[in-house]
């Protein structure tokens, strides 16, 4: 009796172990539910976390200019964009802008949603999963301090409490109708996150590779969100330690034709975490490119690298990606960046000699026999640092029309901005604090969400 | 105590010798159907023909013969035939009841036919009285079936005296005779045992056994006289020369075939252009998986044709199905699916789904053609059966002499014209025009040869003018000669006309032994779409085999099939791209090439530095390149079972399926993709350009490998010692489908000889930098390849789906009282990536039941019995389900991973656990039979109230306490029966569930001579979720001996809850010469599952989400067939055979409101799911601006979100509710004829009117837009604005009710005329038979719409396809 009880046993365990065999399998190569963090890594992998395309928000700002021949044609939400108009979208467009930025959140969400239950294997080290977390994190931050500067007002420490911004979706769910949250809310939120992102001892100062972001990437962004509030300790403090981890410069002086895709900034070493767009339709539409307006090009002289690289003349500069003639941009989170924000602190702060230090070892990878300049004054310095921002920093993911709006914010520093015809005429005006700044939500994301209020704009 | 042997097709328990049959072969003589007889004569009882001729041979071996001839059965004690005479007879031809007079003529003994059986019983004797004479041996003949359905083998028929006893054949019947009043004991294994009065004129009884998991009181028992089912069994009596498409027409009722055509679109590739590979054409699966995080939205876009602004549908080239060769869909009931569309049904030939719908399979080689509607049987088949099944079951062997078939069939198919005027195309003319007004009106473009790419060659005339670039009579000169060219007759040349053939060669036969039947099957298509075309080879196979003296019972099928395929290139004229004006062959007949995406200037420039041209030519590329599939299939299925001891039975089953594909997509070196490509990896130099891709052909070759099995086996043994009795099984299952593709290398510069291809250079000194190509040589552009990317294998692919399976039940009966029994089923899912390795999904059921009172107890009880059990059911936790692409990146050097939807978790470890006691109470001489049970049901993560998503668990934990009731009725003889329950479902639903049968024509006060048949049907059906989830983890437990099916279902997700009323009244008038079956019903099929996707808030990031829904899937059936001349010279029969069906949402999430054709058609509660709203049109302004009446009837041109949302009306549906057709056969001595006409009234459809704006809109109604006051008066056809696509302009004007118009249509389907060879030339030629047809389908069309436009190829947007194609086959019939 004994050994029959014996041999059961053994057969039960026999096929028990079996099943466990045979039904260990990864069900498909292609197709997942992603559980561990192994397939977390692979989400964070995902080249889609790079390409996004915020150029709509350049399109407002006072670098671009559209000749006559290009708002003669199709009335489409780049023209109305441009022309700051009160409407900008067709019933049935679809904000590309919005939608692609939460769908980029909602793989963040996911991961941020289940890593603390992914099941203990090899792959789930302290290490890689906080990792897996500080990532998801920063690349989570960049996507709403974008959304909060396009669909927000500039950060007003007065009324930032009650300024709009975005919902502010954490975890995925596909019918929560969230209503949207302050600019205080998610700049707080951004921040916080941010922190605990760089807290990681375990997260190097880059990334594997120009997708991932490391630590250097998250003070960066720290850095910029603290400059958006005006808090220049704060961000002079985060720049620091981004340059700590890194400064270096590539030399685009001469002797370089400029990325036409992503994959071409593979070994620059300026990017702390690459962000590129494709812009196709634009061209589609007029068969042209946009013209950088003739404020942004006075300022950049022939010998000027970026105006080798990314312009043709006043155009911007086309090239060919996919068989479509495309508008590349690349406005990744990169060194120049952090280097123009701590040096915009400085100035801020009375160092113009720290200040125009850091413009002139900018300068001198960017200009063929660039001349340094010097000065005491920190307003010269403080215009010194601005005019390199504006140089380094055109069409780079809508942020001279963030800067603008935070500009805006200090009456001393507001503009108000024009557009002209070919013959100077004016046909649209753009007052400082203007509702026109901040872009209006598609009728699809107020159809599909009762509780998102519409941005007022007059 | 007599033994009754049972003689019934297919099985025979008769033994004949090898030598007997050798003997029974050479004593037949040929055996001659008469086909023209057997068309002529409906399916009566003694109406089989015999012939044979014996000299002095027993009545026993006369009866084979008979038995052999006729398929009917015999039934006879060895005893009875002791003392019969030898026969001496010879027959030719004759009736059976003729050919039995004779053989029975002065015997001791009679017969009686019951039912296709032939019963032998002791002739009277003639000096008895009358009462003594009355038969008091009843002869019961029936079937016996699972509550599934599935039929039960083996199944134990006693009488409880012990009289007699025999068990059910393979199909489920057995015959008994047995002593009037005596009580038959059905009873199986696993299920509950049935008990029955044995009265006279119990006609067939049809036995549903319950199976003891289920709570419901389903024991069913209905008496037919017929038991074919002619609306679900389809009759295929002398209906061997007609196709599958042609069967089914005209037979089902509610079943029709709809033609499908282009524009339901499908796309079958994707062309993307990308620097690495330039054109690569994708499927559209491989296009989702390789853009997972748009790629949807592209195949969406171009299915929907509204592109959103983002997308550049330039850099795509897509190809949609234009195969007008399979046309017919079938289609029951109206799909009842949320998508809409004409969703087919499920194929499955002997067992093994297929893809597709094979209307041309040949009728000849078919045994049974059934219709699957039953919810309960559906549900079993997983998520591609919800819109009905056809299960085609070929011929299997037959014993008997061999028997040959060969059929051919051939087709012509002249390619369909392309004609630019009928497919509302614009011409020359028009396209310039309105280029011409467009560079007017809006952007004078100017032209850069250096960077002014995508351009037509009509506005770069413009833009080079603008420039200065030419003179204005140059321009003039350009202009003119463009306006002379036209392509509409060169765009025929992408088409053929197609010749198709499929020979068919089927040889049957067998010993009691072994039966087979082997069908080859050989068929060479060409399609219409340019080089397309089509080889397979197949055979199929089926063998039964009875083994030791029928103790092994094993069947065995095989399809085997090797399929070669060539894609040709298909036109889709909506989405062409060139310009009417651009021509494919010049007047020299040389290739003239398109450079619309680069330009002719900039091409000349790389041409004059070393580079190739880089242009297109349709016709060229479609002639050069060559892209193959082959494949290798091979299905089997092995299902046996054996008696291995007495009591003891082996069940198993084996599917198997491997199927090897090599997909070739070949580029000839002259092709436009072989010179981009080479160019594109063109570097240039000073002195030349350096190709880092070797010029030549390029092959990319995939090759993959599916492989499927499924095992499933089982024990069952049974033991009675005493008065104990034993009952126990166990079972279990394993299933596993691999998908296997391997990555592989585009092969460069490929030598088809040697199979190689050359080298790939790589950059010095890093092999992994970039180059730039020839878009260097233009100011302000660049572009960058990597050639090391080359030379990474992609495509590499690998699924892997499995699941185990175990079940086990036991019973135990004392003194047949007391019966203690239990059940348990599971089904484990591998749960990858989860801290658990798989997980569970359990059911069981433990029931204890004494009888109380088992002999009447008096007059008005018959007998009481007690039950209690418990039933529970345990689901497992899955996770959310988000659904990833996951995907190689060849530049990183690693995979990403994109989540794109996600669906809610179903199963997340809810319990349901019911504690049963039932008290059933027979009554009334067995008429009656009343149950009453209290339950006691505890759930857990689902709440009792209401909650009837179920698309989340809570954790809430609910007790219910109620009472169910059960009612069975069996009255009028048994020409009555119902049976009522009312019962909760493990959710904690109600439910009611009945049936009733009424055969109103047998009764005794039914006096009528016209009417011969007059039945009653009615049903409730409920199948909670659960309950469907038990259904099919039911298919994995043996049922009588083996398995009905072997799929592999998938467990993931609950099935919708169904909810069923069916009514149905057959009339048969003047012994059915005229047939009216007439049936309502209404179907409620709710949860996830039958899922509508809405749209998602943006910000949760995803496009759409999945809702809770549900659809209400009603209508009438209606049959009618009427046989308005029938001499064995003439028949003539019309069938009218159509349903009027409607498909309702129900609780549909509310659309919100958008400017876009999705609103216009989105789901709304309470009505059709396909409706379509439209605004009421109020003409243009005199401005040229749409106008329409808002929700106050005023008319207005202002047009914002506020006024149109109010004011869209409801328009009509899209799809027809009325659909149906109206068959006439004729039949004149040896020709036969027939002409099926469909119809489809009641829909409505759009048409296409353009908006004009700054590109040019694929419409010849733009020659009618407005132009000037006062052509408001004739066109509605807006100015040209610079609104773009997206605008309210737009929407107005696409979907308004102007532009809405009715889409009832008749079509003359099909006209055959046949012959079938009279029988002396038939032996002249010695052959057994011919027959030769002629068809032609698709001959003529009414269409009620002015346009002549044919309904079935507008599309839901209103754009025009390509027109139908006729056909015209012809087939020959041979049987050897």
């Amino acid at each position: 009796m004994a050994m029959n009880k014996m041999i059961c046993f053994l057969l039960m365990v026999i096929v028990f172990t079996g099943c466990e065999k045979f039904l260990d399998v990864n069900p498909s190569t292609q197709s997942v539910n992603p559980t561990t963090i192994a397939d977390f890594q692979e989400m964070l992998n995902s080249d889609s976390l790079a390409i996004g395309n915020y150029m709509l928000s350049d399109l407002m700002s006072d670098d671009v200019r559209l000749p006559d021949v290009e708002l003669s044609g199709q009335d489409n939400f780049y023209t109305r964009t441009y022309l700051w108009s009160n409407v900008i979208w067709n019933p049935a467009d679809e904000d590309y802008m919005y939608s692609s930025s939460y769908s980029r959140i909602l793989q963040m969400n996911i991961i941020m949603n289940r890593v603390g239950s992914a099941p203990q294997d090899s792959v789930n080290t302290v290490e890689n999963r906080s990792n897996v977390i500080s990532q998801a994190l920063i690349q989570r931050s960049y996507y709403y301090l974008q959304l909060a500067n396009i669909y927000g007002a500039g950060y007003n420490s007065a009324t930032a409490a009650t300024d709009l911004a975005v919902p502010l979706v954490l975890s995925p769910d596909a019918s929560a109708k969230p209503s949207r949250a302050t600019v205080k809310e998610v700049y707080d939120k951004v921040i916080t996150d941010l922190r605990q992102a760089v807290n990681n001892p375990y997260l190097a100062g880059m990334g594997r590779n120009i997708i991932h972001p490391g630590k250097a990437a998250g003070y960066a962004l720290l850095s910029r969100a603290y400059l958006y509030k005006a808090a220049y300790d704060s961000a002079l403090l985060y720049a620091d330690s981004s340059l700590a981890l890194a400064s270096s410069l590539m030399d685009i002086s001469s002797d370089y034709s400029g990325p036409t895709q992503l994959i071409d900034l593979r070994t620059n070493p300026e990017i702390l975490m690459a962000k590129v767009a494709y812009e196709r339709n634009f061209y589609s539409l007029v068969n042209y490119s946009f013209q950088i307006s003739s404020s942004l090009y006075s300022l950049l002289s022939y010998y000027d690298g970026r105006y080798n690289t990314r312009l043709n003349g006043y155009y911007y500069r086309t090239s060919t990606y996919n068989g479509a003639t495309t508008l590349f941009s690349d406005f990744s989170v990169s060194v120049p960046e952090v280097m123009l924000t701590k040096a915009e602190c400085l100035a801020r702060k009375g160092d113009a000699a720290g200040a125009v230090t850091l413009v002139n070892t900018l300068a001198a990878n960017r200009i063929r026999s660039y001349e340094e300049v010097t000065t005491s004054n920190a307003d010269t310095a403080l215009s010194y640092v601005l005019n390199e921002r504006r140089r380094e920093l055109f069409v780079h993911g809508g942020l001279r029309t963030f800067d603008l709006k935070r500009f805006n914010v200090n009456t001393n520093t507001q503009v108000t901005l024009t557009r002209q015809q070919d013959d100077s005429t004016v046909i649209a005006t753009l007052p400082p604090l203007s509702g026109r700044y901040v872009m209006p939500f598609t009728q699809t994301v107020l159809a599909n969400n009762s509780n998102m209020v519409q941005n007022v704009r007059q | 105590m007599a033994s009754v042997a049972v003689l019934n097709p297919p099985t025979m328990n008769l033994k004949i010798t090898s030598r007997m049959w050798r003997r029974l072969c050479i004593v037949f003589t040929r055996v001659y159907l008469v086909l023209q007889l057997m068309l002529l004569m409906p399916d009566v009882t003694a109406q089989s023909s015999i012939s044979f001729s014996v000299n002095n041979a027993s009545l026993q071996s006369v009866l084979t013969t008979i038995k052999a001839q006729s398929g009917y059965g015999i039934v006879y004690t060895k005893e009875l035939l002791k003392n019969t005479r030898p026969i001496t007879a010879s027959f030719s031809n004759q009736p059976l009841s003729a050919v039995l007079a004779r053989c029975f003529d002065g015997q001791p003994v009679t017969y009686k036919i019951v039912d296709r059986n032939i019963i032998i019983t002791e002739r009277p004797k003639e000096n008895l009285s009358q009462q003594v004479a009355e038969d008091t041996t009843v002869v019961v003949t029936g079937q016996v079936s699972g509550a599934d359905g599935s039929v039960l083998i083996g199944a134990s028929v006693k009488a409880l005296d012990g009289s007699a006893g025999v068990t059910t054949n393979r199909d489920g019947r057995f015959v008994i005779a047995v002593p009037r009043g005596s009580i038959l004991s059905i009873s199986y294994v696993g299920f509950k045992p049935y008990k029955v009065k044995v009265q006279t004129n119990m006609g067939r009884l049809s036995i549903n056994l319950e199976q003891l998991e289920t709570t419901l009181g389903a024991v069913n028992i209905s008496n037919t006289a017929k038991v074919k089912d002619p609306t679900l069994q389809i009759d295929l009596t002398n209906r061997s020369y007609m196709n599958l498409g042609q069967i089914l027409q005209g037979t089902v009722p509610g079943l029709s075939l709809q033609t499908r055509s282009t524009t339901v679109r499908s796309i079958t590739s994707i062309g993307v252009y990308n620097p690495r590979l330039l054109w690569t054409f994708m499927t559209p699966e491989q296009f989702v998986k390789a853009y997972p995080t748009y790629g949807q939205l592209v195949l969406d876009a171009f299915l929907s044709g509204n592109f959103p602004t983002w997308m550049n549908k330039n850099i795509y080239q897509v190809r949609f199905t234009t195969r007008v060769s399979t046309s017919l869909v079938p289609e029951l009931r109206g799909s009842n699916s949320f998508a809409g569309n004409t969703d087919g049904m499920l194929i499955v030939i002997d067992g093994f789904p297929r893809e597709g719908f094979p209307a041309d399979f040949p009728m000849s080689n078919v045994e049974s053609v059934e219709v699957v509607k039953d919810p309960k049987e559906l549900v079993k088949w997983g998520a591609k059966a919800i819109n009905g099944i056809i299960m085609v079951r070929t011929k299997q062997g037959k014993i008997g002499e061999i028997h040959v078939n060969y059929s051919v069939n051939l087709y012509y198919t002249p390619a369909p014209k392309f004609n630019r005027e009928k497919l509302y195309l614009p011409s020359t003319g028009d396209v310039l025009d309105y280029v011409r007004q467009s560079d007017t009106l809006f952007n004078q473009n100017t032209y850069n040869p250096n960077n002014t790419f995508q351009i037509t060659p009509a506005a770069r005339l413009l833009s080079k003018l603008h420039n200065n670039m030419i003179t204005q009579e140059g321009f003039n000169a350009s202009w003119d000669s463009l306006g002379r060219l036209d392509n509409t007759a060169q765009l025929n040349m992408l088409q053929q006309n197609s010749f198709n053939q499929n020979h068919s060669l089927s040889v049957i036969g067998g010993t009691n032994k072994y039966k087979f039947s082997l069908i080859g099957g050989y068929s060479s298509n060409n399609d219409n779409a340019l080089n397309g075309s089509n080889r397979t080879v197949s055979l199929n196979a089926n063998n039964v085999l009875n083994l030791l003296h029928d103790d092994l019972n094993i069947s065995w099928t095989l399809y085997l099939a090797s399929v070669k395929s060539r894609a040709g290139y298909s036109v889709n004229p909506s989405n062409l791209t060139i310009q009417p004006y651009q021509m494919l062959l010049d007047n020299n007949g040389k290739y003239v090439y398109d450079y619309s995406s680069f330009n002719p200037d900039a091409n000349d420039i790389i041409m004059s530095k070393g580079y190739y041209n880089n242009g297109v030519n349709l016709l060229e590329d479609a002639r050069l390149n060559n892209s193959t599939d082959k494949s290798l299939q091979a299905q089997s299925r092995l299902n046996f079972s054996w008696k291995l001891l007495p009591g003891l039975q082996w069940s198993a089953s084996v599917l198997n399926t491997l199927q090897d594909n090599t997909t070739d997509l070949f580029y000839d070196k002259s092709s436009s993709y072989a010179r981009q490509l080479v160019n594109q990896y063109g570097q240039y130099y000073q002195n030349g350009v350096k190709f880092y891709v070797p010029y030549g052909d390029i092959l990319n070759r995939s090759k993959s490998t599916n492989k499927e099995w499924n095992v499933r086996s089982g024990l069952a043994y049974n033991k009675t010692f005493g008065r104990n009795e034993i009952e126990l099984s166990v079972g279990g299952g394993a299933a596993s489908v691999g998908y296997r593709r391997p990555g592989n290398y585009v092969l460069y510069g490929y030598n088809s000889t040697t199979g190689t291809g050359a080298p790939i250079y790589l950059p010095t000194p890093d092999p992994n930098a970039a180059i730039s190509n020839y878009y260097a040589l233009f100011a302000g552009q660049g572009a960058t390849v990597y050639p090391s990317s080359l030379v990474v294998p992609v495509n590499l692919e690998n699924t892997n789906s499995r699941n185990i399976n175990w079940n086990g039940a036991a019973k135990y009966t004392y003194n047949k009282r007391f019966t203690l029994s239990g059940r348990y089923t599971s089904v484990l899912n591998p749960s990858y990536g989860q801290i658990s390795k798989y997980s569970t999904l359990t059911n069981y059921n433990v029931e204890g039941s004494v009888e109380l009172f088992k002999e009447p107890v008096n007059k008005w009880i018959d007998d009481v019995a007690v039950t209690t059990g418990i039933l529970t059911m345990l689901m497992p936790d899955l996770p959310v389900n988000f659904a990833a692409s996951r995907y190689q990146q060849v530049y990183w050097d690693d995979y990403g991973i994109w989540v794109n939807g996600y669906s809610p978790t179903q199963q997340s470890g809810q319990s349901s656990r019911n504690i049963y006691q039932r008290v059933k109470v027979g009554l009334g001489r067995g008429r009656y039979e009343l149950s009453v049970g209290y339950n006691s049901q505890k759930m857990t993560g689902l709440s009792s109230t209401g909650n009837t998503d179920l698309t989340t668990a809570g954790d809430s934990s609910a007790v219910i306490h109620y009472v169910s009731a059960s009612l069975k009725a069996n009255l009028r003889k048994g020409l009555f029966s119902t049976m009522v329950t009312y019962n909760k479902s493990p959710e904690g639903q109600s439910q009611v569930n009945g049936v009733l049968k009424y055969n109103l024509a047998k009764e005794k006060y039914f006096h009528s001579n016209l009417i011969s048949t007059l039945d009653i049907d009615g049903l409730i059906q409920n199948i909670s979720s659960y309950q469907g989830l038990d259904l099919m983890m039911g298919t994995n437990v043996a049922g009588g001996g083996s398995y009905t099916m072997a799929t592999n279902s998938t467990f993931t997700t609950l099935p919708p809850r169904n909810l069923n009323y069916e009514t149905r009244v057959r009339i048969g008038i003047l012994h059915d010469q005229y047939m009216l079956d007439v049936r309502y019903y209404n179907r409620t099929s709710s949860g996830v599952n039958s899922s509508i996707s809405v749209a998602a808030d943006a910000s949760s990031g995803l496009s759409s989400q999945i809702a809770y829904s549900n659809i209400v899937n009603k209508g009438i059936e209606f049959f009618l067939k009427s046989d308005f001349v029938k001499t064995t010279k003439f028949s003539y029969t019309v069938t009218l055979n159509g349903a009027y069906n409607v498909n309702v949402a129900k609780s549909v999430p509310t659309p919100g409101f958008t400017a876009t054709d999705a609103y216009a058609t989105a789901y709304r509660d309470g009505y059709n799911t396909s409706n379509l709203w439209a605004f009421k049109w109020a003409g243009l302004d005199n401005k040229g601006n749409p106008q329409i009446y808002d929700k106050e009837g005023k008319k207005t041109a202002v047009l914002d979100s506020t006024t149109l949302a109010t004011s869209l009306t409801y328009a009509g549906v899209l799809r027809a509710p009325w659909n149906g057709g109206f068959i006439h056969e004729v039949a004149w001595g040896s020709f036969f004829g027939r002409a099926a006409l469909t119809f489809s009234w009641g829909a409505v459809m759009k048409r296409f009117i353009p908006t004009p704006s700054t590109d040019v809109a694929n419409s010849s109604l733009i020659r009618y837009r407005w132009k000037k006051e006062g052509d408001e008066l004739y066109t509605d056809v807006p100015a040209m604005t610079k609104d773009g696509s997206n605008s309210f302009r737009g929407f107005v004007t696409n979907n308004s009710m102007n532009s809405v118009m009715s889409a009832n249509f008749v079509r003359l389907q099909e006209v055959m005329i046949g012959w079938r060879f009279p029988q002396q030339l038939v032996k002249r030629m010695k052959l057994n038979s011919a027959l030769v047809t002629l068809q032609g389908q698709n001959l003529a069309m009414w269409t009620q719409n002015k346009y002549h436009m044919d309904p079935t190829v507008v599309g839901s947007n209103g754009v025009m396809g390509m027109p139908i194609a006729k056909q015209y086959s012809c087939s020959f019939m041979i049987g050897l």
